[in-house]
């Protein structure tokens, strides 16, 4: 919930940012997301690297990972499931 | 609908990185639409006194077709163009506004201080002359307890974003010194954004949105 009608923090918007990407922000909040860049410049940085991130992660494929990079990303995600109590 | 807009280096959208199509010198822009017919995907601009809330690089009067809607601190419509450059609006002005700005918390934290019976701090703060006098008596006050520190606190961080060169930062900061001075009152950092477009209005020598 944004508590200020005129001010959004910089934690807000970090959850906001992938829906702002998808155009999923009602147009409000929109209004507000864009009017708390206008004069926070960290967040600025923070919109244009999570951008940068998601076209550079949007090109990649599975044919693109090293040799090996799949059993290990898979063994990683398995420890950390174990880890918090899931399935292995 | 005459309007406002700010915009990056370059007539550039800040947010979409679409670059405008400006003026001639004897015409106006080419009108831009709407991509999708979405209300709020139209062409956004602001009125006068919402002018604090979207500080950018280059300012604009631009026109809106109709219809125009009205949203948060802005104003949408269908199609839009750029009327003319304000070339008033720059960093020199950028900077005499924040500077502005800041000094209005000042004003703003000593009529606070008196309030509550702190006529020493209150004072401190009235006798600066200069931005760096105010700097540094706010820094000093800021290491104090209570009030006194709370309120010169913001006051030397608005300086330090102004001298950082970064106005927009500044003047929030002010705006959220409003708010502090009032003891909480967040109507007040509404209340000192309008205060402060009143300000750029008048130094740019802008007259409020209307019909053309």
């Amino acid at each position: 919930m944004i508590v200020n009608p005129d001010d959004l923090s910089c934690k807000e918007l970090v959850e906001l940012v992938t829906d702002f990407f998808e155009d999923r922000l009602s147009p409000s909040v929109r209004a507000r997301f864009e009017m708390h860049l206008s004069y926070c410049a960290w967040c600025r940085v923070y919109l244009a690297q999570m951008r940068e991130t998601v076209q550079l992660a949007g090109r990649l494929s599975e044919e693109t990972l090293p040799k090996g990079s799949k059993e290990e990303l898979l063994r990683a995600f398995r420890d950390w499931k174990r880890e918090r109590g899931g399935e292995p | 609908m005459i309007a406002y807009k700010f915009l990056s280096a370059g007539a550039t959208g800040p947010f979409t990185g679409f670059r405008w199509p400006v003026p001639g010198p004897a015409r106006p822009g080419a009108w831009v639409e709407a991509a999708d017919g979405r209300p709020d995907h139209g062409v956004h601009a602001c009125h006068l006194d919402d002018l604090a809330f979207w500080q950018g690089v280059e300012l604009w009067r631009v026109e809106l077709a109709d219809p125009v809607v009205a949203g948060h601190r802005q104003v949408i419509g269908t199609r839009g163009r750029l009327l003319e450059h304000v070339s008033a609006w720059n960093d020199e002005l950028a900077r005499s506004f924040g500077e502005a700005c800041a000094w209005r918390a000042r004003d703003r934290s000593v009529a606070s201080l008196h309030m509550a019976g702190l006529h020493e701090e209150a004072e401190l703060l009235a006798s600066c002359r200069s931005l760096s006098e105010l700097h540094a008596t706010s820094k000093g006050l800021s290491s104090r307890k209570g009030l006194p520190a709370t309120l010169a606190a913001y006051v030397a961080e608005a300086i330090d974003f102004l001298l950082a060169g970064d106005s927009p930062c500044s003047t929030y900061i002010s705006a959220r010194a409003a708010v502090a001075a009032s003891g909480g009152s967040e109507s007040e950092f509404a209340a000192e954004r309008q205060g402060q477009a009143h300000w750029l209005a008048e130094r740019l020598g802008l007259e409020q949105a209307r019909s053309p």
